[in-house]
């Protein structure tokens, strides 16, 4: 239960960092997914099932608080959930590296998703958008790495790895 | 049978569901219900993100006023310095003021005065008998004499101050008007009466007229000028003001008269020195 209260608590906590604390690190007005980054570590520990229920909701939330188009941050993050869940939680994830490359596999898969719903639900430039993107995933697969400890310290502090 | 089915195809199951659920949404996206719905979050969450903004902005005051404070003290130093710089500016601008005013003055008494007149500054009171000599700074070489009479301005009015007493090769004494041994004849122009005006001394302020008829009606605040019979001064220069007439003695014929001097040497820094009539 008092993981289950953490992890909606590290959600919670990431949006509000998004919005009003890190602007300051804003490239081209591009924040790190810090949501996506929990998502995935969910994904992986816990696998598709819990991955998929948790991008979900999660991605609801976004959706209630910066959407323009309401689901589209539930639909990618769900999906993504389930993939990572699916495919990423057969590796060991056990260097800088490979996290890094898996969270940027993540992230692109993401914003793939985002942007191909993106595209069929509005009128958006595609290639404004792209450019947009590859800054916003590279910076997620660099933030995602150091989260990443801070997430395993944590879980671990509260024993459930 | 059918709870089995679900629980081993749970995945899917909830993939199909959210799956059409975002759909949904997305496609209702700017319909009147997910407005709502949002409107409905905005207002639980608004509280908290309140409370967030504020912790925010708390946080942000106190760092960036830890930061400040150094840039601050360093900037109030710098403010004290320019502050005391142009104090030291400021005095010495009403230093130079009151300068010009006063060379102003003793150009204009020298050019517009009928005498000429050699202007010299105090450079000593008598310190035994306090303000009945002066010391200045012209003496012999400057044309100085013994028995020249020393004026000075009050209120752009000439007024007599004393007269030379000792010259020196490059200083000179002037006995003042409150010297016992100081005396010049005076006129009263709307009692018409001529009389001597005398020194009184050590701790007296007034000049006395001595021995007048009772007769005379004397008239306080009248103005008491010089006399063209004395041989000190020139005429019409002003002596000062009839203060107080003693008429104590009812035997005696006359009264004496006590003179408040036009001249105060306390305030005094400059003198005129009459060297020659015009």
């Amino acid at each position: 239960m008092s993981v289950f209260f953490y992890r909606t608590f590290l959600v919670f906590l990431s949006i509000f960092l998004v919005i009003y604390l890190f602007d300051f690190l804003a490239i081209k007005t591009v924040r790190p997914d810090l949501v996506l980054i929990i998502v995935t570590y969910i994904a992986y520990r816990k696998g598709s099932f819990s991955g998929e229920i948790t991008g979900f909701f999660y991605g609801l939330v976004e959706d209630f608080l910066f959407s323009s188009l309401f689901g589209i941050h539930a639909f990618s993050k769900f999906i993504t959930g389930y993939i990572t869940g699916k495919f990423v939680s057969n590796f060991i994830i056990d260097n800088f590296f490979v996290q890094f490359f898996i969270i940027l596999i993540v992230s692109i898969i993401n914003n793939v998703i985002f942007l191909g719903a993106a595209l069929v639900f509005t009128n958006i430039s595609f290639f404004d958008y792209l450019g947009l993107l590859w800054i916003k995933t590279l910076y997620t697969a660099f933030v995602g790495v150091f989260l990443w400890y801070f997430l395993v310290y944590f879980e671990r502090k509260l024993g459930e790895i | 049978m059918f709870s089995f089915f679900i629980f081993k195809n749970k995945e899917r199951l909830v993939f199909t569901i959210f799956f059409v659920v975002s759909i949904l949404f997305m496609s209702f996206s700017t319909t009147k219900f997910s407005i709502s719905l949002k409107a409905v979050f905005n207002t639980v969450v608004y509280p908290f993100e309140y409370a967030v903004i504020g912790i925010k902005n708390t946080v942000v005051y106190l760092v960036s006023s830890f930061t400040e404070v150094d840039s601050l003290r360093k900037e109030l130093k710098e403010k004290d310095k320019l502050i005391e710089y142009y104090r030291g500016q400021l005095a010495d601008y009403y230093s130079i003021k009151y300068k010009i005013k006063e060379l102003e003055e003793v150009l204009k008494y020298k050019s517009e005065s009928s005498y000429k007149l050699e202007i010299s500054k105090i450079l000593n009171r008598d310190t035994e008998e306090i303000f009945s000599h002066l010391i200045i700074d012209k003496g012999y070489v400057d044309g100085i004499r013994v028995g020249m009479p020393v004026i000075s301005y009050n209120r752009d009015e000439p007024g007599i101050v004393g007269i030379v007493s000792e010259v020196y090769l490059l200083t000179s004494k002037v006995r003042t008007y409150k010297d016992p041994l100081f005396s010049t004849g005076v006129y009263l122009p709307y009692s018409r009466v001529i009389a001597v005006a005398s020194g009184m001394g050590k701790d007296k302020t007034l000049l006395s007229l001595g021995y007048i008829e009772k007769d005379i009606n004397i008239n306080i605040n009248e103005p008491v000028l010089t006399t063209s019979e004395s041989s000190i001064f020139p005429e019409n220069i002003k002596v000062g003001y009839v203060n107080y007439i003693d008429n104590t003695e009812k035997s005696s014929l006359t009264y004496k008269v006590f003179l408040k001097p036009h001249i105060d040497i306390n305030s005094i820094k400059n003198v005129f020195i009459i060297t020659e009539r015009r």
